[in-house]
């Protein structure tokens, strides 16, 4: 069993490090305070080809593994934890969904702009009173001749701001009855699609986070995506996909927040000596990225579980589960080396560690990977 | 359209280290990329191509094995094909040498790949050894045109429109093909290689042009024999003491207070 990365792989580790120091690095605290989207970015990352890492190359896409996401996505957030959001907005649902239930006309309408980074994709399931609770959901679609009228609200919708279009799953309602899910693609120029506020964020400040009202929101019936009544299927296929790259998002944050400490640590003398001279110091490090290390290869395997065709959802629950909370100890950690300098928003560590935090709660909390691992291992 | 690149594979001088003791170079485990200014002509060319498409760009290094990964990295941007020269008998070539043999190269590729080039495209000077001559030498064994430190060029109609970099202000010079530009730090900056060029370029074939490639090349004009010049030593310069301003107001009286200072300090 051989667990390195291939030569593609490397390759691809090399080149996009490279330009998240030069790219990503520089720009990450101001993304930070000021929530500004920085458009140049979004070009350099598109002409790269990140945002179509999965999508087959007749769609435009690089055509590559989930590993080979994972270790883009593991690099990437290195620079800055917003860059998961960019990534997974683009290479999750709204590609991978759309080339699972979608019809060759939405294929080649949809896929080719998102993986050119020309489109920027959204994904609305959550709902002010259903989280985790996903199938309570309460926004409904009513199909009404050549359409759908959507009426409900979603919230803590990534990228909303910015969205050209938002994938919606909702109920499905028909002569009064309800008659399971529906999800569709609703286009920015829908009418009755109103981009709400802004949530003002613990971490990840540089993406937005909206409310989504849709009131008597007209979706044209081609928008349907996968069967009318069935929805839940698209909104949930790519699950495994996303917190594979939720495992990544942390293991990234991690490594650097130990990266951060471990030079930190050299530099810093307190007592005559460096402070990673004192053995706490550095069985702490040696602790954290032991369990790094763990991360990543669960996430990696969880990755290739899904490139073997196993959509078995144990594999990636485990992955985000582990890697989003001991990507919250280690970082915690990591902002004790740097003492009362890892408080000021000076230090990277400061930003990391409030970034840190979403792991154990976006795309499905630490709890509900419980419920699936242990529904899986079958304990009920 | 046929563009010819050169590019050579250089140490990274932004992570070079400078021996205390010796006050030499560090060169062990400084990572390789492709000279800076040679991605400022091939970000050139591409731009030729991106509004031409039928553009074929080729990239050349004379260089050892290991610079198949410089080759590699500008198939990753916007190559389309790219050649090493690299032989034994090629080893410590000069400039004049150097830029000898990859007129022969160019020759050889022009063979293989069954075109002529309309330009040569090189940077304006690698920054390891900084000379700037193998472009300008290049042309002309070639008897070709040149333009040195052009910041962008348009290719119209079979000539190429070259902003050439001054002093004080910019030259807008026309320049018919075949020819060789070489290139300085445009306001812009290179591209990046996308994914899909990255995965390919990592499996394709570099053809390497040894000295078998060459059976007509004089063999009096290669290698360390063929080269009038040598490298005897690199090294850091001593950092000068504080300098001092002399300014007293006028060019006359300031150089009569030098012309003291000097004469107290016995230089004159």
């Amino acid at each position: 069993m051989d667990f390195r990365l291939n030569e593609d792989q490397l390759a691809l580790q090399k080149m996009v490090r490279e330009f998240t120091d030069k790219e990503v690095r520089p720009i990450a605290a101001h993304m930070d305070e000021t929530g500004e989207f920085d458009e140049e970015l979004w070009k350099k990352m598109a002409e790269l080809g990140l945002f179509g890492i999965l999508a087959p190359e007749e769609y435009g896409g690089s055509g590559l593994d989930h590993v080979s996401l994972c270790v883009v996505m593991e690099e990437i957030v290195r620079g800055s934890g917003n860059m998961y959001n960019w990534l997974v907005t683009s290479n999750g649902p709204n590609t991978g969904a759309i080339l699972l239930y979608g019809t060759e006309e939405q294929k080649k309408k949809y896929v080719p702009k998102t993986a050119s980074g020309e489109f920027r994709c959204a994904y609305a399931i959550t709902e002010p009173d259903n989280g985790s609770d996903t199938r309570s959901m309460k926004t409904i679609a009513v199909r009404e001749g050549d359409h759908f009228v959507i009426n409900g609200t979603k919230t803590f919708i990534t990228m909303a701001t910015l969205a050209d279009r938002i994938l919606t799953t909702c109920k499905y309602v028909e002569n009064g009855e309800d008659k399971g899910y529906v999800t569709l693609i609703v286009d920015r120029d829908c009418p009755g699609l109103i981009i709400g506020k802004d949530e003002h964020k613990m971490g990840l400040r540089g993406t937005s986070l909206n409310t989504v009202f849709y009131e008597n929101c007209i979706v044209p019936a081609e928008n349907v995506l996968g069967e009318v009544g069935k929805g839940m299927e698209p909104a949930t296929a790519c699950l495994s996909e996303v917190r594979v790259s939720c495992g990544a998002f942390a293991v990234g944050l991690a490594q650097e927040a130990i990266d951060l400490a471990t030079a930190y640590a050299k530099e810093r003398e307190q007592f005559g000596k460096k402070i990673s001279q004192f053995q706490n110091t550095q069985f702490v490090l040696a602790e954290c990225q032991t369990k790094v290390d763990a991360a990543r290869l669960m996430t990696w395997r969880a990755a290739s579980e899904l490139d073997l065709g196993n959509g078995d959802r144990l594999y990636g629950s485990m992955a985000k589960y582990y890697s989003g909370e001991i990507c919250n100890d280690v970082v915690r950690k990591c902002l004790q080396v740097f003492g009362g300098y890892g408080y000021c928003t000076e230090y990277p560590i400061e930003r990391i560690y409030r970034d840190a935090k979403i792991a154990e709660i976006f795309d499905g909390t630490a709890e509900i990977q419980k419920v699936i691992i242990s529904k899986a291992i079958g304990i009920r | 359209m046929n563009i010819l690149v050169c590019v050579k594979q250089v140490p990274d001088t932004t992570e070079i280290k400078i021996d205390p003791v010796k006050n030499t170079l560090i060169r062990d485990g400084v990572p390789a990329i492709v000279n800076t200014f040679d991605a400022y002509a091939l970000e050139a060319a591409a731009r030729i191509k991106d509004k031409n498409p039928n553009t074929h760009i080729v990239v050349v290094s004379m260089g050892p094995q290991n610079a198949i990964n410089a080759l590699k990295e500008c198939l990753a941007i916007a190559a389309d094909k790219a050649y090493l020269v690299s032989g034994r008998k090629f080893g410590g070539s000069d400039t004049l040498a150097t830029s000898y043999i990859l007129e022969n190269a160019m020759r050889k590729i022009e063979e293989l790949e069954g075109c002529k080039f309309d330009a040569v495209f090189c940077g304006k000077q690698a920054i390891d050894g900084d000379t700037a001559q193998v472009g300008p030498e290049l042309a002309e064994h070639l008897g070709y045109p040149q333009i040195t430190c052009a910041l962008e060029c348009e290719e119209k109609d079979g000539r190429f429109e070259v902003i050439k970099e001054g002093e004080e202000l910019n030259m807008l010079i026309g320049i018919q093909a075949p020819c060789v530009i070489t290139f300085t730090k445009p306001g812009f900056d290179p591209r990046y290689p996308s994914i899909k060029r990255k995965m390919a370029a990592n499996r394709a074939e570099v053809p390497i042009l040894d000295e078998s490639a060459f059976p007509d090349i004089d063999l009096t004009r290669i290698g360390l024999s063929g080269s009038p010049t040598a490298v005897k030593k690199t090294f850091v310069p001593q950092q000068m003491q504080d300098g001092m301003i002399i300014d007293e107001g006028t060019a006359r009286t300031s150089t009569v207070k030098l012309a003291q200072i000097l004469s107290d300090k016995k230089v004159i």
